[in-house]
């Protein structure tokens, strides 16, 4: 049962892939238990193959996982219609990833209503340009994704999660790709939407910047094997370095 | 969503575009059938109704070609979802459901199905007197009066009305299948297996009975011609449903065991394109299974035609009738086996640059690509030499045991199918050739 500002429960959540026929299982995730609460600024590091991304994506609906249960605003995540999902992800999920966050095909400012037009709700054209004023966007609205850079397609990502009022956003690497300008600048976003109320879960290489969130898990064989409530640089250095070293 | 719809088509159009064929064919057939039916009312109104009304031969083929054309887009669209994945996946991410990206993906359709045509519609004046004087000479003049076609207003309306409305319901039909089939649970795909081999399975003892069983002496003669028919008629259906079932497994297989030579084996360019051909049963399921069933039919009203003795006392009425019930799914056929053909050459670029990679010079590629069309000709001719076999000794039996004289030689069904393969070869490598030059292109302007 959640209480009023849980935002996300995770219970024994499991994953195991099969890469060839007659192949042993492999184990991802290994009962992997979490609650998120709102407003909560929530990291996720560990070495490569700890299987990261992995619980991401089960945590966000991209990826069911072989077992357990995710449940989101009281919703079993993996119970819903298709329809049911799809309304959750226009009005309280939003998803950031390294890169391929902006459909090709659409102009900015379309790819920033889409969620609303889709649900079928009015869009206000003056709010966006006032959200791309805050982010400080500068290139136009009719451009196409393509021609912007790392650092403005990820402001335009962020706006469209602003422009949903999501609840809860699952990032994955979002500021890998960016020069360390864009980087700050993008986090220093992602914090703001933090103070406003939003959960944002993130999975990030980057130890300083997890640092700055509120906490921080760190994954290996698919299992939580430690976690830090304000953490800093120094314990999660430590804390990377001695499971790599082990590993 | 229309204009998202506009704006994802002018994104992707250079996919989309690969695939202009099959509406350009449908197209023409549409536009050629309707000219001809308001033609008719005008010209010779007098007969609409009788023993001689003509309507028929242009209504049936639009009928049977509609059909045939909501029934073929779902390849097309398959490999347009598969080249777009990641970005259909993004559209889902954001939240827009199944029913939605299907709306999506119908109304790109319906603009090329808009475009395609229009353009059919054109070569369909251009060419419409002409086959109709070809069909007025094969069939003679007092079965198909002199008439003068032209532009016909509604024919125009209809033609591009029809055709978009058609192909806007299929693709958003075939996308909701497919989006569907993806999420699947394992169960339901188990009893879809499990289904299509009960199906098989009795299509199966049914044909094996129609084979063995060929002791038809005794019935009367007059009944003689007409039960051989009925029995090809049967044996064609169960070999469609066969072939449609089991293609993509038992082709494949059959390839992978007569290709079992050290030869083809541990050559590179003939060794890669083997397992190129054998893991990939989808495009066999796309590329070969089509044209299989075609000649399948077109091989059986060979036989009824030319085997059967006095089935050919009335050509013009043969001719006509394989026109009008079979001529116009099989132009659409043709289309949408070009247009899948295209697409797939498209696909190939992430292979392309991989074997590249791995050291395969340009006319290594070439080689190998002439080796994996070589092989889909040749599973092409597999089946098709053993579905020949099987409808030809259902005939040639039947006829035995009756006492009839075969007429047909099997030597000239044989050739025929060797004709086939070869042309489905050039074909084939054609396109294969020009994918390889369009990547050598690409890559040339990404390196510069």
């Amino acid at each position: 049962m959640m209480n009023n500002s849980e935002i996300l429960t995770a219970n024994k959540i499991v994953k195991t892939i099969i890469r060839q026929a007659n192949a042993p299982e492999i184990k991802i995730l290994q009962g992997i238990n979490l609650t998120v609460h709102q407003g909560e600024f929530l990291s996720i590091l560990g070495p490569s193959g700890s299987g990261k991304t992995t619980l991401l994506r089960c945590l966000s609906g991209l990826m069911q996982p072989t077992s357990g249960q995710v449940h989101i605003l009281n919703q079993n995540l993996y119970q819903l219609s298709d329809r049911k999902l799809a309304q959750l992800r226009r009005k309280e999920i939003s998803y950031i990833f390294q890169s391929y966050n902006l459909l090709p095909a659409l102009p900015v400012y379309d790819n920033i209503v889409l969620p609303l037009r889709l649900g079928k709700q009015k869009v206000q054209p003056q709010k966006v340009s006032n959200l791309l004023e805050e982010l400080n966007f500068t290139a136009d609205l009719k451009q196409f994704p393509g021609r912007l850079s790392g650092g403005e397609q990820q402001k335009v990502a962020i706006a469209r999660a602003l422009m949903m009022d999501a609840q809860i956003i699952f990032a994955d690497e979002p500021t890998g790709a960016l020069d360390s300008i864009s980087r700050q600048l993008i986090f220093d976003q992602l914090k703001k939407l933090v103070d406003r109320g939003v959960c944002v879960i993130m999975v990030t290489h980057d130890i300083e910047l997890a640092s700055k969130t509120d906490r921080a898990l760190i994954l290996q064989d698919g299992q939580i094997i430690q976690e830090f409530m304000q953490p800093t640089e120094a314990e999660l250095l430590q804390a990377m370095t001695s499971k790599e070293g082990a590993s | 969503m229309i204009r998202m719809g506009w704006l994802q088509f002018v994104h992707s159009w250079r996919v989309w575009v690969t695939a202009i064929f099959i509406f350009i064919m449908s197209g023409w057939l549409f536009g050629f059938c309707l000219t001809g039916i308001f033609t008719l009312q005008r010209e010779i109104p007098q007969l609409i109704n009788t023993s001689q009304d003509l309507t028929p031969l242009f209504s049936i083929p639009l009928v049977f070609g509609g059909i045939t054309l909501f029934l073929s887009l779902k390849g097309i669209i398959q490999a347009v979802l598969d080249e777009f994945k990641n970005e259909y996946q993004l559209w889902n991410i954001l939240g827009a459901n199944t029913a939605q990206i299907s709306r999506l993906v119908a109304v790109q359709i319906g603009i090329l199905t808009l475009i395609g045509t229009i353009m059919g519609f054109i070569l369909a004046q251009i060419s419409i007197g002409s086959v109709y004087g070809w069909l007025q000479f094969y069939i003679g003049e007092q079965v198909l009066p002199t008439i003068s076609f032209n532009f016909s207003f509604w024919g125009f309306i209809l033609t591009i009305g029809g055709e978009v409305l058609i192909c806007y319901l299929a693709g958003y039909q075939d996308t909701k299948r497919i989006l569907h089939a993806r999420v699947r649970s394992n169960i339901f795909r188990l009893i879809q297996n499990w289904t299509r081999n009960c199906v098989l399975f009795i299509v199966v003892v049914a044909l094996i009975k129609l084979y063995f069983f060929n002791n038809l002496s005794g019935l009367a003669v007059e009944s003689k011609e007409t039960i051989i028919a009925n029995r090809l008629f049967a044996a064609l259906f169960y070999l469609i449903i066969i072939q449609s079932l089991s293609g993509r497994f038992v082709l494949p297989f059959c390839l992978k065991w007569i290709t079992r030579i050290k030869l083809i084996q541990q050559n590179a360019k003939a060794g890669t394109g083997r397992w190129n051909v054998i893991t990939k049963p989808q495009k066999m399921m796309d590329t070969v299974i089509p044209i299989l069933i075609t000649q399948t039919i077109i091989v059986l009203l060979i036989e009824l035609f030319f085997g059967i003795p006095g089935a050919q006392s009335d050509p013009k009425n043969m001719i006509v009738s394989f026109i009008v019930y079979i001529g116009a799914p099989i132009c659409v056929v043709f289309g949408n086996i070009i247009s899948l053909a295209m697409l797939k050459g498209r696909q190939q670029r992430h292979n392309l640059t991989q074997l590249n990679l791995m050291g395969f010079t340009r006319t290594d590629l070439i080689l190998e690509r002439l080796f994996e069309s070589g092989y889909y000709a040749f599973s092409f001719w597999i089946g098709a030499m053993l579905t020949n076999i099987i409808s030809y000794s259902i005939m040639a039996m039947g006829m035995a045991s009756m006492r009839l004289e075969n007429e047909l030689n099997f030597s000239s069904i044989a050739v025929w199918s060797i004709l086939v393969t070869v042309v489905l070869w050039a074909f084939l490598a054609v396109i294969d050739l020009a994918s390889i030059h369009r990547w050598q292109r690409q890559n040339q302007l990404s390196r510069n």
